[in-house]
């Protein structure tokens, strides 16, 4: 009996086992000639035209007309040498000369034009809508734009990158006329479809393991050597990595090379001295969109600007970022970094806030906004508005733990205003819901101030359709100003736009920036030194879907091997060689270990049952 | 012929559990409040255009009635489709048939190693008083852990601290998948912490069931009466040990066929890669394609596993054989 047992323990262990075995070719990565990366979503799909889940895709596979630094605002000339409006209503890109697909065919103005129309066929872009009437190629390296009536040059603008929404990746005509587009959105680009995945970049598509991890293979032949100098790793390996935790210990251990997870970094750094972030001071990481606090300005008495001017003067980023989320000190006025460096001096940003502006933590003034509305307190001290107590509903994510914090602070600094507010946490899905149908009185979001212009940021806020306008402000004037501000390329008449917009948002206080809200990001100088930081923003590593040409690619394509001198390559090739022996030594004899324990459970009662007899 | 009835009978049984299961597993996530295409285009940073919503309600057939969606779903799931994840941008069948393994690989041994060294030693427990003694409290304790809690503790002191095992992964980060003997050997010391942290907390709450029950038989009628005739201890054990079973192999095929529903925790801890936390996501995030998907292959799986066992049991029992042919 015991036998039969024992025979089919083995056989259960070794059938779960070998069930799993999916016939590859094994492979080695040398640990210094390969970035180690992590998402905590799984790799499971390579779509580039939607974006999946595969870190350069976008970016290092597929290369855009123009990369958008996000922590600057500047857009760098990639494929396109230059892109210009050579008429009113006509862009000129001319393309880089020498430009290849990784199949060794040149990459010409046909496949821009193949790849602006293929995006509308699928219905993932509507150009008719930006008025684009023609896309026409000149010659070999020159297409041209032709737009009827006066185009939306802030608009196009971000059409140049990709994104969501927005934006394409340039994709070869020779490879994609033969598929339908309607059947693009629900390929994964996998398996047996990963043969169309050729793309003009630095990097291949090399194995993904669904769900998994994908592997990235340099592509030696790139065009852009030449340009841009040769990527120094040869294979990216993301890897799927759920939880911070797990993330953290891998860092400290130097197996993630660079990863966008929440981690105490200065107690990674404490057991790593490799690890380095964008700053070395609080918050480390770099500091990108503030998050808004929106008001639904439909709905009395949000609907009162001099009210939503007492809430913007009660509250305090500082006491924010201290006790609550890690964050930066926001301005008044919605841009995140890279817009405030770009713009704050052109649009003399202090002088705007010190003429319009609320100031934050300035409680007293507050009070006395609020009581001149004859918002008498009540007699347990909260404020009254037509005879009712004010009860402001905050909406927020019931997942996201720095805005349920931020959310507490802020209920905690409008009580000293005497407003009461409550905290209603939602799904995700659930909360985006209440926002477009305007049942909440105030929500947090940063949808609108994660843009990458000016324009873009104060069109998603501001304008009556804008797509992070949830607080659905309307202010005729605003609008008057987008409409001109859509119809200019002239930078000093974009910064005048601006300081209009701002003056507007800053009395109309449609909604108020209550921190600035991080990327998380760290990287690991062991293997792969160079990495962007806030002395050298090259670019920014984001790990989401669709962000690869907003700096990320940037960032990849920036790094260097740690110690180029021969010494020190001596080095790492030795911690290289020592570390997979020292793993598989372990394992090996650990195997015994665990099987072992076991048995020795199992026999203990055998033994004490015979002591018995 | 009885046995015939008795199998007809289940049949129907389950085969109107099985569409009531399902046709709630597809109305449930669709109850909850939120637009699941919101969700999926926010998670990524992006305010979407409403032109952007339209077209992938389109692309997930939401834009039709919720009668013909129903009926999409059953045509398309006849037709062996299971539809498309919205979270992860891939065929359901595709992420089950690439995560589901290495949940089985991890709890299909430790769920049926757990519930034969439970039941052995529950069994002992149950006659030994002396042995009793010492083991219970040892039971109690390993049955009140957190699945995580245990786990983590075995990544702390054994992964981290020790650093005896790895404790990250199903495999090497430098590998992939495939029959070579580094692979083999990378993935099975990467099994046991995520394993043993499974079986072991199992074990204790097996052994409990057994004890009490191998307690409960050894005072029933029967064994009294074996005990009247002279019988040896060992031929009363032998009776209240089929007797004691019973539950336990119920509790067996329950476990089972949750199986397929995956460790949440083990995989989060261990950073294994399995179903049970892509469902989790799923869930957060209204993907009602792959809820759809994972629910029905657990619905499946427990139907089978219970039918497996009325089966069995008309075979092992004997009550329960002779209760359906007879009435």
């Amino acid at each position: 009996m015991k036998r039969y047992l024992a025979v089919a323990l083995v056989a259960v262990v070794l059938g779960s086992l070998f069930g799993l075995a999916s016939v590859s070719a094994a492979s080695e990565f040398p640990r210094n000639e390969t970035l180690y990366t992590a998402n905590s979503a799984p790799p499971t799909n390579a779509n580039p035209f939607q974006g999946g889940n595969i870190i350069g895709l976008d970016g290092l596979i597929f290369e855009p007309l123009f990369m958008l630094n996000f922590m600057t605002g500047q857009l760098k000339p990639w494929l396109a040498e230059s892109g210009k409006w050579v008429e009113p209503n006509v862009f000129e890109v001319v393309l880089r000369p020498g430009l290849t697909w990784q199949d060794g065919k040149p990459l010409t103005a046909e496949d821009v034009k193949f790849s602006f129309e293929y995006y509308q066929e699928i219905g993932l872009r509507n150009w008719s809508k930006l008025g684009l009437k023609e896309i026409k190629v000149v010659n070999n390296r020159t297409v041209d734009f032709i737009f009827s009536g006066t185009p939306n040059y802030q608009l196009w603008k971000l059409q140049l990158f990709y994104g969501w929404g927005q934006g394409v990746l340039i994709i070869p005509e020779h490879i994609f006329k033969n598929i339908d587009p309607k059947e693009i959105p629900k390929m994964t680009f996998l398996g047996d479809e990963q043969k169309y995945l050729v793309g003009s970049g630095p990097y291949k598509l090399y194995e993904v393991v669904q769900g998994q991890k994908s592997i990235l293979i340099r592509n030696d032949n790139w065009w852009g050597i030449k340009y841009f100098g040769k990527p120094a790793p040869k294979y990216i390996i993301q890897l799927y990595v759920k939880d911070n935790a797990q993330a953290a210990n891998m860092f400290i251990k130097g197996d993630l090379d660079v990863g966008t997870y929440y981690i105490d970094i200065v107690k990674a750094k404490e057991e790593n001295p490799y690890l380095v972030s964008w700053l070395d001071k609080p918050p480390y990481f770099p500091p990108v969109a503030p998050v808004l606090l929106y008001f639904n300005t439909k709905k009395p008495p949000m609907d009162n600007p001099q009210f939503r001017r007492a809430i913007a003067m009660a509250i305090n980023p500082k006491q924010i970022i201290t006790n609550g989320p890690i964050g930066g000190m926001p301005s008044e006025i919605p841009f995140g970094t890279g817009l405030l460096s770009k713009w704050a001096d052109k649009i003399d940003l202090q002088g705007l806030i010190k003429e319009y502006g609320w100031q934050y933590g300035n409680v007293e003034e507050a009070n006395k906004i609020l009581d001149q509305l004859g918002m008498k307190r009540d007699s347990n001290g909260w404020r009254t508005y037509n005879g009712k107590e004010i009860v402001l509903h905050l909406v927020t994510c019931a997942g996201c733990s720095d805005w349920i914090s931020t959310a507490e602070i802020i209920q905690n600094q409008l009580k000293a205003i005497g407003i009461k507010v409550v905290i209603d946490k939602y799904d995700w899905g659930a909360m985006m819901d209440k926002y477009h149908k305007g049942d909440f009185d105030l929500g947090l979001h940063w949808a609108g101030t994660f843009q990458p212009t000016a324009y873009a940021v104060y069109n998603a806020l501001l304008s009556k359709d804008g797509v992070a306008n949830f607080g659905n402000f309307t202010d005729p004037q605003a609008q008057q100003i987008l409409d001109e501000f859509a119809k200019t390329t002239d930078p000093n008449k974009e910064a005048q736009y601006i300081k209009q917009l701002s003056e507007i948002w800053l009395k109309e206080v449609p909604a108020v920036p209550v921190y600035m809200a991080t990327l998380f990001y760290e990287a690991n100088t062991k293997y792969w030194t160079g990495w962007p930081n806030a002395q050298n923003p090259y670019g920014v590593p984001i790990f989401w879907a669709k962000y690869g040409t907003w700096g990320t690619a940037l960032a990849l394509l920036g790094v260097k091997p740690a110690g180029s001198s021969t010494t020190s390559t001596a080095q790492t090739a030795a911690t290289s060689t020592s570390s997979p022996t020292s793993t598989t030594s372990t394992s090996s004899g650990k195997s015994i270990c665990g099987p072992a324990a076991i048995v020795g459970l199992a026999v203990i009662p055998l033994l004490l049952r015979r002591r018995r007899k | 012929m009885g046995f015939r009835r008795y199998m007809v009978r289940k049949v129907v049984v389950y085969g109107i559990t099985f569409v009531f299961a399902v046709t709630l597993n597809w109305l449930l996530p669709r109850l909850m409040p939120g637009n699941p295409i919101e969700a999926m285009v926010s998670r990524s940073g992006g305010a979407a255009s409403s032109q952007l919503i339209k077209f992938y309600e389109e692309v997930y057939g939401l834009n039709q009635p919720m009668w013909k969606q129903f009926l999409n779903f059953w045509v398309n799931l006849f037709h062996g489709d299971l539809g498309y994840s919205m979270l992860y941008n891939a065929p359901v069948s595709s992420i089950i048939k690439h995560a589901l393994p290495y949940d089985i690989a991890i709890l299909l041994p430790a769920i049926v190693l757990s519930w034969l060294v439970g039941n052995w030693l529950g069994a002992i427990a149950g006659k030994n008083k002396k042995y009793d003694r010492y083991t219970m409290p040892l039971f109690y304790f390993l049955a009140s852990m957190p699945y995580f809690w245990f786990a983590m503790i075995l990544v702390y002191v054994v992964g981290v601290k020790l650093g005896w095992l790895p404790y990250s992964g199903a495999y090497a980060p430098d590998l992939v998948p495939s029959l070579s003997w580094t692979f083999i050997k990378s993935f099975l010391s990467h099994w046991i912490l995520p394993f043993l942290s499974l079986f072991i907390v199992m074990i204790g709450s097996w052994a409990i069931g057994m004890r009490n029950m191998i307690i409960y038989e050894l005072e029933a009628d029967y064994v009294r009466y074996l005990e009247a005739l002279g019988a040896s201890e060992k031929l009363m054990t032998k009776h209240a040990y089929r007797n004691a079973i019973l539950p336990q192999v119920t509790g067996l095929a329950l476990q089972l066929g949750m199986m397929v529903a995956g460790a949440i925790a083990t995989e989060i801890v261990f950073n294994y890669p399995g179903i049970g936390v892509l469902i989790m996501n799923a869930a957060l995030n209204q993907d009602y394609f792959l809820l759809q998907g994972a629910f029905l292959i657990v619905v499946i799986s427990v139907l089978a596993a219970n039918f497996l066992i009325d089966i069995v049991y008309a075979f092992i029992d004997p009550r329960v054989r002779a209760s359906y042919t007879e009435g």
